[in-house]
């Protein structure tokens, strides 16, 4: 069974969702943001009407702006380090964008690669989630450059969609997906199929036209040191709004900070955007001016990270491209570098 | 699930001032069993921490032969350093590792070695250098040209003594012109200029160097003046590292991450890698 | 805005600028591009319309060669005059390394498209110094000044507890992007305090002390020295109200200094000196 008719609306399904005693997450508006945050009643959440996409992403519930790794206590020379473990609770983020749901696998293959991050992995692995397909896009989606479409199904448990008559109804995805449908009240199980509206493949042909990837990593490749970089990244001021609003940059900082005796190792986001990202404490700065930095910023997304794990660090959510107070766009960059 | 960014526990059981700014610990693991089992690779390092002021990244400059303490030598140049300076026997220091790749010992077996080391660059170096010295009959003629700017700059001169009395290897000390004291008996001259002097052979010959960037950068081509293939040059870079285990972002070159593709890279390597360090 | 393009190609074409900062196109609705131009050939990008919002003064202190010999031109509207002045004041800049192509405007729109809040109590609309105006300068409405603090004013009515759990949940957002720092044209330092680490004097973490303290110490630093551009309002994604600190701030330095930065190039900003009329009732 990968379909389930939704009998009641949304919010009742959130409702639902809520009666589980998992912990929803989804997108509200706190405070003037957009962003996902544990609700407790279904009031509170952004009807998938009211978004193109948060500006904050999901991705602070697994890789938090801010948290704690290990803790300490210093008393004379003796120091005790205790372990800190994430929080397990069973959690459902509800209402992400198949572009953010792709995300999340892309950030999987880094915190588990090698050495495995339990702070990530072990809220990853509590977690269900249930995208919404995409019935409208803007001027800076460009999802569609990495395959990824108004409702694609990767990273979701399961998604929801509405059908030609305009309701929403659910497709499992996943293990994880089918488990919890099996226990939501307000969904009913559907023996006919069920006809996904056109809206998607509609939304689909608004995107903006998929970059030729292959055709941007060959020109990275062998451009390095080009003039191009000088000249694209003139107006950059630095700022890491997108590195920060990225779903899948993970860059971070470790940090030790301490109040009288007791102190926390904490883990921070950080962004290569930074001038004192690569700074050394001997001074020297390999990336020392702006231009080297929005460098590697295009080089990580497009090339460093796919020659590793075979995925561009990026799935063209747009966000970097609504916060840029520059207007520096990706995509624009992007594609101007083939052409250069 | 282990946590991977929690340190294990050392205390300093020996310390020693190199030069007026770099000091060497002897550190020992608190866990007894810890202390016997801990085994690593030369050419490795770790993130050491100093509670409540962070970690720092340097290599472990002891042998992996010598079971039951490692040693690791740092210059005194920023907040971590600064508090490290500060420590005396006793105290405890944070020790996550052993990361990164090592020197490739396996490759060097009956072959001649030449190291070649500047500064503080002698550190990672004397992990290796020790511990093919502690397994003198694999390995052919072992030659050692270790360099600083100045007298005072040298590091392990004790250990650098005991090498020029032993009769398995060959050791030429040099410092800077204008870095030498009146009494002092080794050459004068910039590490890549003297290498030119010694003009090593390249025949069935790894060299190994680690040093300033500029005084890599001449090594590296002086050796390839005298035959060196790139394959046959090995060295270990440093980058501003924080995590140490590839996942914080900071420490790549090109798409290379020095954390955990390195630190130690052949010269071949090196020339594929772009100009970001 | 045939004017300003010409204007621009002259400037290139004849070599009397080594570069020319302006506004050009975006790639989506209601955004606008810096072009930083070296070629008269780029001349023809440059726009003028009620997007741009942006203050291009900010390039002048970002690693800018400003020391060639030559200056650069940049447009700038009647606020962003006053961010040149202001760095004038503090020696970042000299007159003559600016070529100033002013621009008469009539109000710019935020990211709603609403009129932006440093609109509403403007006298600034064609700005106090240029080497060229471009549009016919635009007379002053009169506004009332209070208008220019009614924001302020409002959260100085809240009582010390309030204004306290206002400012706690609206650092709560903060994710110590530091955007506001980095498109702050007066934020110039090259090494800024909350990235030295001996010692650590402001927490990088994003939790409430750090945000706090990140906030207040930038407030202070720029107290006496914020000329009211909003850029640090208008590039935090978080909507976190921070022109209400700097305003704040400007009003105190007003209320006891009779100054406002960014209005006289020859004047010293008060923080920076000490005069014997100065006041001295906070000492007891």
């Amino acid at each position: 069974m990968n379909y389930y008719r939704i009998s009641a609306g949304y919010k009742e399904l959130i409702e639902a969702l809520l009666k589980t005693g998992a912990s929803i997450i989804a997108p509200v508006l706190y405070n003037k943001v957009s962003m996902f945050r544990k609700i407790s009643s279904a009031d509170e959440v952004l009807m998938p009407e009211e978004y193109i996409n948060t500006v904050r992403s999901a991705k602070e519930k697994f890789f938090p702006v801010t948290e704690p790794l290990v803790k300490f206590k210093i008393e004379g020379k003796d120091i005790q380090v205790r372990d800190i473990e994430p929080d397990e609770a069973q959690t459902i983020i509800v209402g992400l964008r198949p572009c953010d749901a792709a995300a999340f696998n892309t950030l999987d293959l880094l915190f588990s690669y090698e050495y495995k991050d339990k702070f990530y992995i072990k809220r990853r692995e509590n977690t269900t989630i249930i995208s919404v397909a995409c019935s409208k896009c803007d001027e800076a989606c460009f999802c569609t450059s990495f395959g990824i479409m108004p409702d694609s199904l990767e990273g979701s448990d399961i998604q929801l969609k509405t059908d030609q008559d305009g309701k929403y109804y659910a497709e499992t995805v996943t293990e994880k997906g089918k488990e919890l449908a099996s226990k939501l009240e307000g969904l009913k199980a559907s023996e006919t199929e069920i006809k996904s509206a056109s809206i998607y493949s509609e939304v689909k042909k608004k995107i903006r036209q998929p970059l030729e990837t292959d055709k941007i990593k060959s020109w990275l490749d062998n451009n390095f040191d080009s003039n191009f970089w000088d000249e694209y990244s003139a107006r950059c001021l630095g700022c890491a709004s997108c590195a920060f609003l990225c779903p899948t940059c993970h860059c971070f900082d470790i940090v030790d900070e301490m109040h009288y005796n007791k102190g926390f190792r904490r883990k921070n986001w950080d962004a290569c955007q930074f001038p004192v990202f690569t700074k050394h404490s001997s001074g020297h700065n390999p990336r020392d001016i702006q231009s080297k930095r929005y460098r590697q910023r295009v080089m990580h997304k497009f090339k460093y990270f796919s020659e590793r794990f075979n995925k561009p660090l990026c799935t063209g959510c747009g966000r970097c491209v609504r916060a840029c107070p520059v207007n520096l766009d990706i995509y624009e960059v992007a594609s101007a570098t083939v052409k250069y | 699930m282990e946590n991977i960014y929690k340190p294990f526990i050392t205390h300093v059981e020996e310390v020693r001032w190199e030069t007026a700014d770099t000091k060497t610990f002897k550190l020992v693991f608190d866990d007894p069993r810890l202390a016997d089992e801990f085994t690593f690779k030369a050419g490795q390092f770790a993130e050491y921490s100093v509670f409540g002021e962070g970690e720092s990244t340097f290599c472990i400059a002891s042998s992996p032969t010598r079971k039951g303490y490692i040693e690791c030598s740092f210059k005194v140049v920023g907040k971590v350093t600064n508090a490290l300076k500060k420590l005396d026997k006793g105290d405890k220091v944070g020790f996550r590792g052993p990361y990164g790749n090592s020197f490739p010992i396996e490759e060097m077996v009956g072959k001649n070695l030449i190291f070649v080391g500047g500064g503080i660059g002698l550190a990672p170096l004397r992990s290796l250098i020790w511990n093919c010295l502690d397994l003198r009959d694999q390995f052919k003629d072992i030659t050692v040209l270790a360099g600083a700017r100045s007298v005072g700059d040298l590091v392990y001169k004790n250990e650098l003594a005991l090498w020029a009395e032993r009769s398995d290897m060959k050791l030429v000390q040099t410092v800077d012109p204008g870095g030498e004291t009146a009494d002092w008996k080794g050459e004068v001259g910039f590490v890549p200029t003297i290498l030119d002097k010694m003009n090593p052979s390249s025949e069935n010959a790894i060299a190994i160097t680690c040093g300033p960037p500029i005084m890599i950068k001449f090594v590296l081509q002086n050796l390839q003046k005298a035959g060196f293939a790139p394959e046959q040059i090995i060295t270990t870079l440093e980058n501003r590292m924080k995590c140490g285990l590839g996942k914080c972002g900071r420490c790549n070159i090109g798409g290379t991450y020095v954390c955990i593709d390195g630190p130690v890279f052949s010269a071949a390597q090196l020339n594929e890698l772009p100009n970001d360090f | 805005m045939s004017t300003l393009n010409q204007i621009v190609k002259e400037l290139l074409q004849s070599g009397k600028v080594s570069s020319a900062i302006g506004y050009a196109e975006g790639t989506i609705p209601g955004k606008v591009q810096t072009i930083i131009a070296k070629t008269p050939e780029q001349a023809e990008k440059f726009i003028f319309n009620s997007f741009c919002v942006n203050n291009l003064v900010t390039y002048l202190t970002r690693g800018f060669k400003l020391t060639g010999e030559k200056p650069v031109a940049v447009v700038v509207k009647g606020c962003d005059a006053r961010s040149i002045i202001a760095l004038i004041q503090e020696n970042q800049l000299t007159r003559e390394q600016v070529y100033i192509i002013g621009v008469a405007c009539n109000g710019v729109k935020d990211k709603d498209g609403n009129e932006a809040v440093k609109c509403r109590a403007c006298q600034s609309h064609t700005p106090a110094v240029y080497d060229t105006l471009v549009g016919e300068p635009v007379e002053e409405k009169p506004v009332n000044p209070a208008e220019a603090f009614k924001d302020v004013e409002k959260l100085e009515s809240m009582s010390v507890s309030e204004r306290w759990e206002f400012w706690n949940k609206e650092f709560e957002k903060c994710i110590r992007c530091y955007a506001c720092r980095q498109a702050c044209p007066l934020c110039y330092c090259e090494r800024c305090v909350v990235d030295k680490t001996t010692p650590q004097w402001i927490d990088s973490s994003a939790h409430p002390v750090g945000n706090l303290s990140w906030h207040i110490t930038r407030a202070f630093h720029l107290a006496g020295r914020c000329t009211g551009c909003g850029e640090c309002e208008r590039a935090c994604h978080q909507n976190i109200p921070l022109g209400l600190l700097n305003k704040k701030m400007s009003k105190e330095i007003f209320k006891n200094f009779g100054y406002r930065a960014g209005k006289d190039m020859n004047a010293k900003p008060p923080l920076t000196e000490f005069k014997i009329e100065d006041k001295e009732e906070f000492i007891r």
